[in-house]
């Protein structure tokens, strides 16, 4: 329980710090007040905003909430994949996921497609379709295969790697649009705004909720097929709904942003070092330290240097030796 | 209640909002009226006054805002805007902020500068979204064309003449730019043999312009003919294809730094004997272009008869009374552009002696 509060009052503090910081330079009052004068004016047009009240409350504050809503996402998503594999050295995009949401996006940008006036939406529709459909191939395949959990790994091996070797030729056969897809790939925030934030919170929000139900399950399914059987857990179908759910923040967290790294791996070992392996806390605990984690990120994605960073970058360099030490730290741990 | 409604719900809940957001945020709230501007996104802009104070987000659109005359509405421009003069000089005093990157400009420099337009353009994937996100901040965007084709270039300039309210200072321009390419090719296509010639974006992978860019109409603008014409866009082509298409003059640019030597490169080049069974290296015609040089053929734009016709005095050196031109172009290409029948070949802001004077506007 300690976690979740200490957690919560640590978002706290990251978030006001996340509403301060930017290159739009804002003293700590100033943007608070900046704040309260944007909610003040909610519902009238933006022009009624002065220049903090824009900076604060229409680029930080989605910004602010995407990305809490990002790390909640991949980091229940990483939890739900460990459980479900039995194995804590899984990420979310082990179905393929990822290599989907890739090629859809990369299929967008390299052919300019607009979807009439939903064309800003053409990116994160495409990569969101990309990565549902790249499950479904994961599915289908593992399902066919006996529906095990190394089924799932290896068709999510088979499918990640051919998607990702499509978007690789198609990078090398139109050269000239590889900057755009590049920056996608690495993952970043930099382009949110409100109906994104919307988009990417509340799923995330619901389906974590929904995930949350089904902690007790989580728990016994660790113990094994036949024992979860007689605990009362049909295990192939549970396997199949937690995969979907898993899948689907997955998705939510990639259509928009790109592919953020290592979150979904190393927040869940995190908590469990903290909590245990309960899910009924594991899971609110991954939610608490992935929003924190991304958050700190995302601060110095957007202030270290004069351009931004890619967020996926940045975790990904912070995430390596703190995974590598904790492989040898626990790592004996997880034999077979 | 059993957990199965429970999440029957929620799933239900998450698809109805999603829905919801998407159609709310998709609704277009602009009426037609006196000031609307169709920007290449095919969105509305309402311009009820000339904007004063001005972004560009590209290098090439801040070359077309000094074309047009109106450089000193600038405000902001990207880390890669150096050309003209003008914008180097005033981003070193401060008087020219930067916004970033090409593909990453800062939303939140954009609206510490208070801008009244902001330009991108809808050939960079990357600017559509800022499109939205400075939308949602009130401040208004323009969106140019790609400029695939001098065609789309035209377009751009006038599109921006209309915005800016210098339509007489915009017709000027394209006027003069189609006067500028009549006469080189006038004098170009005069010539019995076009030339073959490459264009070298880079060397590993080999990488050529095919057909269907920018860069192949200004070869054949020059009364060139691309020797990789047969593929299509950004190609890479192996060493055999390079040798069936023998090219007789080849260009490599060097885009961004500087991390070729062109006299090494040319001489390593020479002892390779596949590039130098090329007509091009057998006969001496190959060369370097370098930072404006190179950016003038690659950023295209109001520059692309600047480009045009130093390939024609390069292709055909006997038809234009041009000083020969060496192997390495850098800046000071323009020393090489003669002038065409004495007439003002270029609208875009001179240096006279350091200090900036406006040809037009």
């Amino acid at each position: 329980m300690m976690i979740l509060i200490l957690g919560s009052i640590s978002l706290l503090v990251l978030f006001t710090l996340y509403l301060t910081i930017g290159q739009y330079q804002l003293g700590f009052t100033d943007a608070l007040s900046a704040l309260a004068g944007y909610f003040g004016h909610l519902g009238s047009p933006a022009d009624q905003l002065n220049g903090p009240e824009k900076v604060v409350g229409l680029i930080r504050l989605p910004r602010a909430l995407a990305v809490i809503g990002v790390g909640i996402a991949l980091s229940v998503a990483g939890a739900i994949m460990q459980a479900m594999i039995r194995n804590p050295l899984v990420d979310p995009y082990i179905t393929g996921v990822s290599s989907g949401a890739a090629l859809g996006a990369t299929t967008v940008m390299i052919s300019g497609i607009t979807l009439m006036g939903l064309s800003a939406f053409a990116v994160p529709l495409a990569a969101f379709a990309g990565a549902l459909l790249a499950f479904f191939f994961t599915m289908s395949l593992a399902e066919g295969s006996g529906g095990r959990s190394l089924n799932y790994v290896l068709a999510g091996i088979i499918v990640g790697t051919a998607l990702s070797s499509i978007v690789n030729l198609m990078i090398s056969i139109f050269p000239q649009d590889v900057h755009g897809v590049l920056f996608w790939l690495f993952g970043n925030f930099n382009s949110i705004n409100w109906t994104q934030t919307a988009l990417i919170l509340i799923p995330a929000l619901i389906v974590s909720v929904i995930a949350l139900l089904y902690a007790r399950e989580l728990n016994v399914i660790l113990l094994g097929h036949e024992q979860a059987y007689q605990l009362g857990v049909d295990s192939r179908k549970f396997r199949q709904w937690m995969m979907i759910l898993s899948s689907v923040l997955t998705a939510v967290a990639v259509a928009f942003v790109g592919i953020i790294g290592f979150l979904g791996l190393i927040v869940p070992h995190i908590a469990r070092i903290v909590v245990g392996g309960d899910h009924r806390l594991l899971l609110p605990a991954s939610m608490i330290i992935g929003a924190n984690v991304l958050l700190a990120a995302d601060i110095v994605a957007r202030t270290a240097t004069t351009s931004e960073l890619p967020v996926g970058a940045i975790i990904s360099l912070i995430g390596a030796p703190f995974f590598g030490y904790l492989l040898i730290r626990r790592g004996k741990e997880y034999a077979g | 209640m059993n957990r199965k409604g429970i999440v029957a719900i929620l799933v239900v809940a998450a698809m109805l909002v999603t829905a919801v957001v998407v159609v709310v945020s998709t609704q277009p709230s602009h009426t037609s009226s006196k000031g609307t501007i169709i920007d290449a996104y095919d969105r509305q802009v309402n311009i009820t006054s000339t904007p004063k104070k001005i972004i560009s987000v590209a290098p090439d659109i801040t070359e077309l805002v000094y074309a047009l005359g109106a450089g000193q509405d600038l405000v902001g421009v990207t880390d890669y805007c150096d050309y003209p003069h003008d914008v180097v000089s005033r981003v070193e005093n401060g008087t020219l902020k930067s916004i970033g990157g090409f593909y990453t400009p800062s939303a939140e420099r954009i609206v510490n500068m208070t801008p009244d337009l902001v330009f991108v353009s809808a050939g960079v994937s990357s600017h559509r979204a800022l499109v939205t996100q400075l939308e949602a901040l009130d401040i208004k965007v323009i969106g140019l064309y790609d400029e695939v084709n001098i065609s789309r270039v035209y377009d751009n300039i006038k599109l921006m003449g209309k915005v800016l309210d210098k339509q007489a200072q915009a017709d000027q321009l394209v006027n003069d730019l189609s006067s500028t390419l009549s006469k080189i090719d006038a004098k170009v296509s005069a010539q019995t043999v076009k030339l073959r010639v490459m264009y070298v974006v880079w060397l590993s992978p080999l990488s050529v312009v095919g057909n269907g860019t920018s860069l192949n109409e200004m070869i054949q603008l020059a009364g060139g003919w691309n020797a990789f014409g047969n593929m299509q866009g950004w190609a890479s082509p192996s060493l055999e294809t390079l040798l069936t298409n023998d090219p007789d003059v080849i260009l490599f640019s060097v885009m961004g730094g500087s991390q070729w030597d062109a006299e090494q490169l040319i001489s390593d080049l020479s002892k390779d004997p596949i590039w130098n069974g090329t007509k091009a290296f057998q006969e001496g015609k190959v060369y370097m272009l370098k930072s404006q040089a190179a950016n003038c053929f690659s950023r295209g734009g109001v520059r692309m008869t600047e480009a045009v016709q130093l390939l024609a005095e390069i292709l055909y050196p006997q038809a234009f009374s041009a000083p020969s031109i060496p192997h390495s172009i850098g800046d000071e290409y323009r020393d090489y552009l003669t002038p065409l029948n004495a007439l003002n070949t270029s609208a875009l802001t001179v240096e006279v002696a350091g200090s900036v004077r406006e040809v037009r506007g």
